[in-house]
């Protein structure tokens, strides 16, 4: 076990540097240059000159990418051209608010597909599997942005009952004062900000978990074991809940980690839609603005938080299931 | 075998009303000169925002234009960069898988690490990076999402070929002499597409709702032609006075994507041997 | 497995209870229980970038300098200078500006300002090794001199007319401002309001300060809101999550908003113009005759009355209306496509081949009209401008980019009509002498007529403003003949707020000053 688990982290290495030069050159293939975006209009040619050698931009690309590189084994991303702060800070300051908004979404998603998934397998060929099938489809049928829009417009205009933006509190530090005073107030808040960013989010995550639900349970119930089961007489609830669901969660679990990788990207823009204070919405007003460092910085820690929960589904899979240690396929969907 | 697949397919009833909706769709977008009532680049500067009527079913836009025609044309572009994207996107992954599959070694290394670069990437930023380098334009919006999207049919291929490759005939065929690509091509090939078609049915989808999101992040394709995802973005504008606007193409991009998803799933369903037993 | 089965359930439940509870009036301030009425919520449409003065650029920036700083003078709703930190100053030659400081003036944190103050705002912007974006701006000043704890003089290089307005608003920072720490992300300044925390992307909030020197104003707290989108925000206002916002906002928005009785709406022409840059180097349009003929196909009445409906005004030149500089003499070329196509015809240009397209010399008229994607509505003006020429039988072709792209664009010269526009005209000196004269830096359409640049270099050197005015006006007039920035619309402002706020004054530029005066009634 400890082999595998240093040899998935020992591959994390290519793709960690993959990314960085992936992200280094396509942003310098962008035209328009930070100078020119953070001079504005007004600038002179000998400012611009002045301002790109400040920045370091009239090196040459390699020479650029290598002290990039150097610096960044020492953690070291450098500062953002615009905020004049270092890009760690702004970084470890959002991605805290996006991990949250990820996870709740990922809930939101379970919520919905495992009732759905559960009910189309076991009445499969029914209309209630039809319906809840189309039902869960329409998620993922709908732009992210789309629904946000219209969510805001009903719950929070039309009906006035949740915030329209913002973050409201962190969950952490509401389930905090839960504990510590009994006070739900705060983390209330949270949750009211909470509630439609990560409904949005989560319900395209619902559409592809309830299909896997669905189809890996299907293959548990026509088991030779779940028929030993019946034959025993054992309750029909109880076969299906006990038997079937916990022996179809393993290609779950697989989707579920995969699906939470996606949830970082798509995060991006339910970040704009509903002002949550992101790291999505920081690495693309960086893009637009050309902010060299905190893009590469924002791009490569979401690729390493993808990476990682990657590589904890793997682990999580190998323990479950010994057998498949050696294989990295996933057997996504 | 084919007929047996048809009939399996007509059958399934998600397949089905995916197969009906995206006929209509694809229909209105070929014959979109025919259906279209009115030219949709023809501006009415004074019959702005009009709500459905008789005259304009849908209404008419912010420049007067009417939308049942910006619709059917929408549909051409949003048809065309679906299907454009999956393609680059499918010959793409689906060669690449081929190649790491079946010769395994150092290009298939190679080849596993670009796709987990590619697949830690964030999608939308990686999107968003492409079409401002290369500029928003239809045909850049189909490259840059294809060049996304090639990850999942190289893993998916690669699976594949690695369960076949030991089978008899592939075996057989290595051993009366044929060239590797000759195997890769003729044996191999027509026994992995089954899950590749699945997944362009289900990433036509896919490319139509990214499509539509560059456009909201202001990198879609360029006015005055419209893709729905370009009207629906501009037209929440106004949401509030003029919904017609969004909600059509909205409506459009949501029955289309659901057609591709129930004809992906069913196609699953017909020829995944795991489900066909009974 | 049960046990699974009744955490989901939980689940649903407290999400059901969060979204039961009817939300309070002032979810984000709601804490503490104190009475909150004097509290003002300001939705902001971007984040700043940094709150040091002397390195910020961007506007919301500037929104929050009006609450926490002052600057030596201030301009006001006509763009007069008014007295702020400087009580008083006079000019007694042209190379010379003496302030006289206010006294008793006190930093939030409690030092005293004094003249020092002011010099080492001053000479540490104009520092190159201090790395100021606009240290530029303040090229026309040599020296600041502390001649008393109370008296500031600024000596200069060549007369420089324009000094107050571009100069002398600048927030002035305590001497010891670079041995702060995060100073940039926490100013202190002598304004009404101290800032108190910035929650960046989220929020800024500020709380009155009972010792300003104009008096402790009404409001106990500002916060500031960062909604990005358009749409949320006015969204926002109407939930009550905000009480105000600002241009820039979506026409059909302001429309809404006007019918609600529960919301107060200011229209302003502001001090932003959008024109339209005709690159005199690119081979079609090097030939003024094809220049003005195309202008006559621009129907600025139908842009600013049906796209921005009603928020900008038809433009008619580069002087802004509300001004000292405003002139109506100066007429844009009338919308008139007959004549256009006419004026085009003597240039040569006639559809020879029949495809509707006009031509010459077998080469088609063909003309991209470039916009950057993030302003929605300068997007519609160059798609209905595409419309317009189209009409005229020009082969037209829109270009949109991100801002960046753009400008890198413009810059290279690799435009034939850009579309973009221009903020805070508080004098015309900074737009005329910087983009228009033919050895300007931002010159970049190859725009050459000794005239105008013997006209707004003299305006330069002269200090009334009716004789600025008159050297202006011809100016003007040169740029509309020659076809230089065509001018499409005066670019307008709105302020949206709650009927309860009292005593706001708008302002032009969206100055928010006034917050000072301001209370919440109940």
């Amino acid at each position: 076990m400890r082999h595998y688990f240093f040899r998935r982290l020992l591959q994390i290495i290519p793709v960690v540097f993959g990314i960085t030069a992936l992200v280094f050159f396509i942003m310098r293939l962008i035209p328009g240059d930070p100078a020119l975006v953070l001079l504005g209009t007004d600038a002179t040619p000998e400012d611009l000159a002045r301002m790109r050698e400040t920045l370091g931009l009239n090196e040459s690309l390699w020479t650029q990418f290598f002290s990039y590189i150097k610096n960044a084994l020492t953690l070291d991303f450098g500062n953002s051209i615009f905020q004049k702060e270092a890009v760690m800070t702004i970084l470890l300051r959002s991605f805290p608010a996006t991990l949250e908004l990820s996870v709740c979404a990922i809930i939101i998603s379970l919520l919905i597909a495992v009732p759905l998934g559960v009910a189309a397998a076991v009445k499969r060929n029914t209309w209630i599997d039809y319906a809840g099938m189309t039902f869960a489809q329409l998620g993922t049928s709908m732009p992210v942005f789309w629904i946000g829009v219209l969510l805001i417009m009903y719950f929070s205009v039309h009906l006035g009952w949740l915030p329209s933006f913002g973050r409201g509190e962190p969950l952490t530090r509401g389930l905090g004062l839960l504990v510590t005073t009994g006070s739900p107030q705060v983390l209330l808040t949270g949750l009211k900000h909470i509630l439609m960013p990560a409904f949005s989010l989560g319900v395209m995550g619902a559409a592809l978990i309830s299909r896997m639900i669905r189809s890996s349970m299907l293959e548990v119930l026509d088991s030779d074991y779940i028929r030993t089961a019946r034959a025993k007489g054992t309750p029909e609830g109880k076969v299906v809940m006990k038997h079937a669901f916990r022996g179809a969660l393993l290609p779950v679990v697989t989707t579920v980690g995969l699906q939470f990788g996606a949830l970082l990207g798509n995060a991006i823009v339910t970040e704009t839609v509903f002002s949550w204070p992101g790291i999505g919405r920081v690495v693309v007003t960086a893009i637009s603005q050309r902010d060299f460092p905190l893009v590469q910085g924002g791009v490569i820690l979401i690729a390493l938080a993808f990476a990682l929960i990657n590589m904890g589904v793997d682990l999580l899979y190998a323990v479950i299931n010994p057998k498949i240690r050696a294989g990295r396929e996933r057997g996504a969907a | 075998m084919r007929a047996d697949f048809v009939k399996k397919l007509l059958r399934n009833k998600s397949a089905l009303i995916g197969g009906v909706l995206i006929a209509i769709v694809v229909l209105s977008a070929l014959l979109a000169p025919l259906l279209a009532p009115r030219d949709p680049y023809e501006m009415h500067m004074d019959n702005r925002f009009a709500p459905p009527s008789a005259e304009h079913l849908m209404g008419t836009d912010q420049y007067g234009r009417d939308l049942l025609s910006r619709v059917i044309y929408g549909a051409v572009v949003s048809l065309q960069v679906g299907v454009i994207a999956v393609g680059v996107s499918m010959v793409l992954g689906v060669f690449l898988g081929l190649i790491s599959g079946y010769f395994g070694g150092w290009a298939d290394r190679v080849i596993m690490t670009l796709v987990d670069i590619f697949l830690s990437f964030p999608i939308i930023l990686l999107a968003i990076a492409f079409v401002a380098a290369l500029g928003p334009s239809p045909k850049n919006v189909m490259l840059a999402l294809g060049l996304i999207y090639w990850t999942n049919y190289a893993r998916t291929v690669r699976a594949s070929v690695l369960a076949v490759k030991e089978e008899e005939y592939v075996l057989a065929a290595r051993t009366t002499g044929a060239g590797d690509f000759r195997v890769i091509f003729l044996y191999i090939l027509p026994n992995v597409l089954a899950p590749v078609i699945v997944m362009a049915t289900l990433g036509l989808g896919t490319a139509i709702i990214s499509e539509s999101t560059l456009s909201f992040l202001g990198l879609g394709i360029q006015p005055p032609a419209a893709s729905w995802g370009s009207t629906l973005a501009v037209g929440l504008d106004y949401l509030r006075s003029a919904p017609h606007i969004s909600v059509f193409p909205g409506c459009c991009i949501m029955l289309t994507v659901l057609g591709f998803n129930l004809l992906g799933n069913g196609i699953r369903d017909v020829t995944d041997p795991k489900l066909n037993r009974r | 497995m049960k046990k699974a089965w009744i955490l989901c359930l939980a689940g649903v439940l407290l999400l059901a209870a969060a979204c039961g509870t009817p939300a309070p009036a002032n979810p984000p301030a709601s804490e503490g229980g104190a009475p909150a009425q004097q509290v003002l919520r300001f939705g902001l449409d971007v984040d700043p970038e940094t709150l040091d003065p002397r390195h910020a650029r961007d506007v919301s920036a500037l929104r929050v300098f009006e609450l926490c700083g002052d600057g030596l003078i201030q301009l006001n709703e006509k763009l007069e200078a008014l007295p702020s930190l400087a009580e008083s100053w006079e000019n007694p030659d042209e190379l010379t500006w003496v302030f006289h400081l206010r006294q008793g003036v006190k930093f939030h944190d409690g030092s005293d300002l004094t003249a020092e103050d002011v010099k080492y705002t001053y000479d540490t912007i104009r520092d190159p090794a201090f790395g100021a974006v606009y240290a530029a701006n303040y090229a026309s000043i040599k020296e600041v001199v502390a001649e008393d704890d109370y008296t500031v003089r600024f000596d200069l290089n060549e007369p420089y007319s324009p000094i107050l307005a571009n100069n002398m608003e600048l927030t002035i920072v305590p001497a010891e401002a670079d041995s702060i720490a995060d100073f940039a992300a926490k100013p202190i300044g002598t304004g009404p309001f101290i800032m108190m925390e910035w929650a960046k992307n989220e929020k800024i909030l500020f709380e009155a300060n009972p010792d300003y020197w104009g008096g402790s104003p009404a409001l106990q707290r500002v916060e500031f809101y960062t909604i990005p989108s358009n749409d949320t925000r006015v969204s926002a206002l109407e939930a009550g999550d905000v009480d105000f916002v600002h241009t820039p906002l979506t026409p059909q928005d302001v429309d809404r908003i006007k019918g609600d009785a529960r919301f107060q709406v200011d229209e302003l022409t502001g001090l932003g113009i959008t024109f339209a840059a005709f690159n005199h180097n690119s081979p079609v349009l090097a030939d003024r005759q094809t220049r003005v003929g195309l202008s006559h196909f621009l129907d600025k009445e139908v842009m600013a009355r049906e796209l921005s409906q009603g928020l900008e005004l038809p433009g008619e030149s580069i002087l802004v209306p509300n001004t000292w500089f405003y002139s109506d003499e100066v007429k844009s070329f009338p919308y008139d496509p007959e004549q256009g196509k006419a004026i085009l015809a003597e240039a040569g240009w006639t559809d020879t081949d029949g495809d509707g397209v006009l031509d010459k010399d077998g080469q088609k008229l063909t003309v991209r009209l470039s916009t950057y994607t993030q302003d929605d509505l300068k997007m519609q003006y160059v798609e209905y401008m595409q419309n317009l020429f189209a009409q005229g039988g020009v082969d037209a072709r829109v270009v949109t980019n991100e801002w960046p792209t753009f400008i890198a664009d413009v810059q290279a010269g690799n435009y034939d009509i850009a579309v973009f526009g221009m903020l805070n005209l508080f004098d015309p000196d900074k737009y005329m002498y910087s983009y228009l004269r033919s050895t300007a830096g931002s010159n970049w359409g190859g725009f050459s007529s000794t005239e105008f640049d013997a006209l707004v270099e003299e305006a330069r050197t002269v200090s009334g403003e009716a004789e600025r005015r008159d050297l202006y006006v011809q100016a003007a007039a040169i740029n509309n003949a020659e076809v230089m920035h065509n001018v499409l619309v005066y670019q307008g402002y709105v302020a949206m707020y709650n009927n309860k706020i009292q005593g706001y004054v708008p302002h032009a530029r969206g100055s928010i000053r006034s917050f000072q005066n301001v209370s919440i009634a109940e």
